[in-house]
């Protein structure tokens, strides 16, 4: 699975721009501000339907203007598979595959599999739960396209509740059989989630212990833990114990939504203990993992989007990474980096076909040129 | 657009508010009536006016109604002991047309959606259970839509019919009739399997 040609207009600071990509390695360069990020966050458009950073489609329209469209060529096999993503600004975004409009965006997700790594994910690691399972449930949804469906209407119903919740307090009414109701489906949900989640952080935990290890050589000990009210017996039952407390505080206290996920390095968690280094090399164990899954359960090899890659890494990790995702197992990736040099200096010692590309300073994209072409493959 | 009379203006604003009229429709309708014989066009605005201030809802089962009760309550010859749960009118219309459900119907008014403000009591549930008391339903068929608002009513329903000696049965759910496998969307599928029949039941009796 790879991204043959990309052509982007009006998304972010591009103007209108085309290009061809390797199916193995691309380089992208260019100083802060030139748009490197927003070219990754443009392809992780056509895979997912929405930008990696925020949430809402009007930031991504660039300024003054009225709307953006992206459109990819991939490859699957033999098979081309052409995606394309329009939205004009106060309209409704639209995503078609081949020619074919999706009704929902959310049947897209798992077609085009992709990781992007991006220096905020540093938050995966360091801030609360909420991060940690948005990335377990990015992970499984792009495996398991039901789990998605049912993630998002566990997400209704505990809206639904929460703002009962609301109304009883308003009206000073309580109506017992409709939060029955609700607890019955956000049960039924919950239990089919949990069973989900648990069944793909035990298949991914060891390749994330193998990953680290292989950018470290260490014999740290690497754990993932789950806790998750579902742990307990009876859901339901719980729910209705709890049901004072939640009245209270007008919303929905236990749940699926509120699992803590966390990461252990010799027993400590990661996020408190661990070095910069040690986080850093840990959030790209994290994510090959997550891409290894993906690969292994959906028979395709994502996209894997690198930004800034480098930051933060010494040379010899960065190199053992570099030689790493550009090993034969490994399949398209995209890395942007400040520093041309330093690219440069690793491409010594590839023996893989790349493509490079270079964002110039200032405003167009107009401006990318492709500085080298592919290498032949020794 | 700029009207040469108020008068045409008002009443193409009126018209505007109407589901799927736009300015340009609203302004040819508008002409329309103009070209008509005044008797015409009071003839048509009295209809509307009529309709609007007569027409009664069925004080059983909620349906549009000439007088108190509505033509199928009325109707001797339906199965009374049959009670089929809809979201609104046009639902009974859509299932009076299939010709094949003889019982009575219950009209609800909406679903269950705190979010949207509309709690249990928005809904005409109390008389349904009033209904239900009453000895002669004996069996209540829930034909919602399959949302996840519908399935919270349906919760909610059979909750409040549970001590009651009625039985609550809910439409099938699953693959559209000619239509194929290939092309339904994957939750359906998963479902359809997950509450498959067994094959005898799949012999449609035309009962009801």
């Amino acid at each position: 699975m790879y991204l043959k040609a990309l052509s982007i207009t009006h998304f972010k600071n591009y103007g209108a721009v085309s290009l061809g990509f390797s199916s193995s390695l691309n380089f992208i360069t260019g100083k802060n501000g030139t748009g490197k990020t927003n070219l990754l966050d443009g392809i992780h458009y056509l895979c997912l339907g929405k930008s990696y950073f925020h949430a809402s489609d009007q930031q991504s329209v660039k300024f003054e203007e009225r709307f953006f469209r992206m459109e990819g060529d991939f490859q699957h096999g033999s098979e081309p598979i052409n995606i394309r993503c329009v939205y004009p600004l106060g309209g409704k975004k639209e995503l078609s595959c081949n020619e074919v409009t999706c009704q929902r965006l959310t049947d897209h997700v798992g077609t085009i599999p992709v990781v992007m790594i991006a220096p905020d994910d540093q938050s995966l690691i360091n801030e609360g739960s909420d991060e940690r399972r948005r990335f377990i449930d990015n992970t499984i949804s792009q495996i398991d396209h039901l789990y998605l469906e049912d993630l998002l209407l566990y997400n209704k119903v505990l809206q639904q509740r929460n703002a009962a919740l609301k109304n009883f307090a308003v009206t000073k009414r309580f109506d017992g059989a409709l939060i029955e109701a609700l607890d019955q489906q956000l049960t039924a949900f919950g239990e089919k989630i949990f069973s989900k989640r648990v069944f793909y952080l035990e298949k991914i935990s060891p390749l994330i212990e193998y990953y680290y290890h292989l950018f470290c050589e260490g014999s740290e000990s690497i754990k993932t833990t789950y806790q998750s009210v579902f742990h307990r017996p009876n859901f339901n039952l719980l729910l209705k114990q709890v049901i004072e407390k939640d009245r209270q505080l007008e919303r929905t206290t236990e749940g699926i939504h509120r699992d803590e996920f966390d990461f252990f390095l010799n027993d400590q968690p990661v996020r408190k203990f661990g070095s910069q280094g040690q986080k850093k090399t840990f959030l790209m164990s994290l994510k090959l993992a997550q891409w290894e899954l993906i690969k292994s359960e959906k028979n395709k090899k994502p996209l894997l989007l690198l930004d800034d890659l480098f930051d933060k890494l010494d040379a010899f990790r960065s190199v053992r990474i570099l030689k790493l995702i550009s090993g034969p197992e490994f399949g398209q990736v995209f890395i942007t980096d400040t520093e041309t040099d330093r690219l440069a200096v690793e491409r010594v010692g590839l023996n893989t076909a790349y493509k490079r590309f270079l964002i110039t300073s200032g405003r167009l994209t107009s401006e990318i040129t492709e500085m080298e072409n592919s290498l032949e493959k020794r | 657009m700029n009207f040469p009379s108020k008068l045409i203006e008002q009443a193409v604003n009126a018209f505007e508010k109407l589901p799927g009229i736009g300015k340009k429709t609203a302004l040819r309708l508008v002409l329309h009536l103009l070209k008509q014989d005044v008797t015409a066009v009071e003839q048509f605005g009295d209809a509307i006016v009529r309709m609007r201030k007569e027409i009664k809802f069925c004080k059983d089962c909620h349906n549009i109604a000439d007088h108190d009760l509505c033509g199928i309550c009325e109707n001797p010859k339906r199965n009374r002991s049959l009670l089929c749960v809809v979201e609104n009118i046009r639902d009974v219309i859509a299932i009076e047309s299939t010709n094949q459900y003889n019982g009575l119907y219950h009209v609800l008014g909406g679903v269950i959606s705190p979010m949207e403000g509309i709690g249990p009591e928005e809904l005409t549930i109390a008389s349904l259970t009033e209904r239900c008391g009453k000895g002669e339903v004996k069996e209540v068929i829930m034909a919602l839509n399959p949302t996840i608002e519908g399935d919270t009513t349906i919760f909610y329903l059979s909750k409040k019919l549970q001590s009651l000696p009625v039985k609550i049965t809910s439409i099938a759910r699953g693959i559209s009739f000619g239509g194929e496998l290939e092309y339904v969307d994957d939750v359906t599928l998963a479902r359809s399997i997950a509450t498959r029949l067994p094959y005898e039941s799949y012999l449609v009796k035309g009962d009801g």
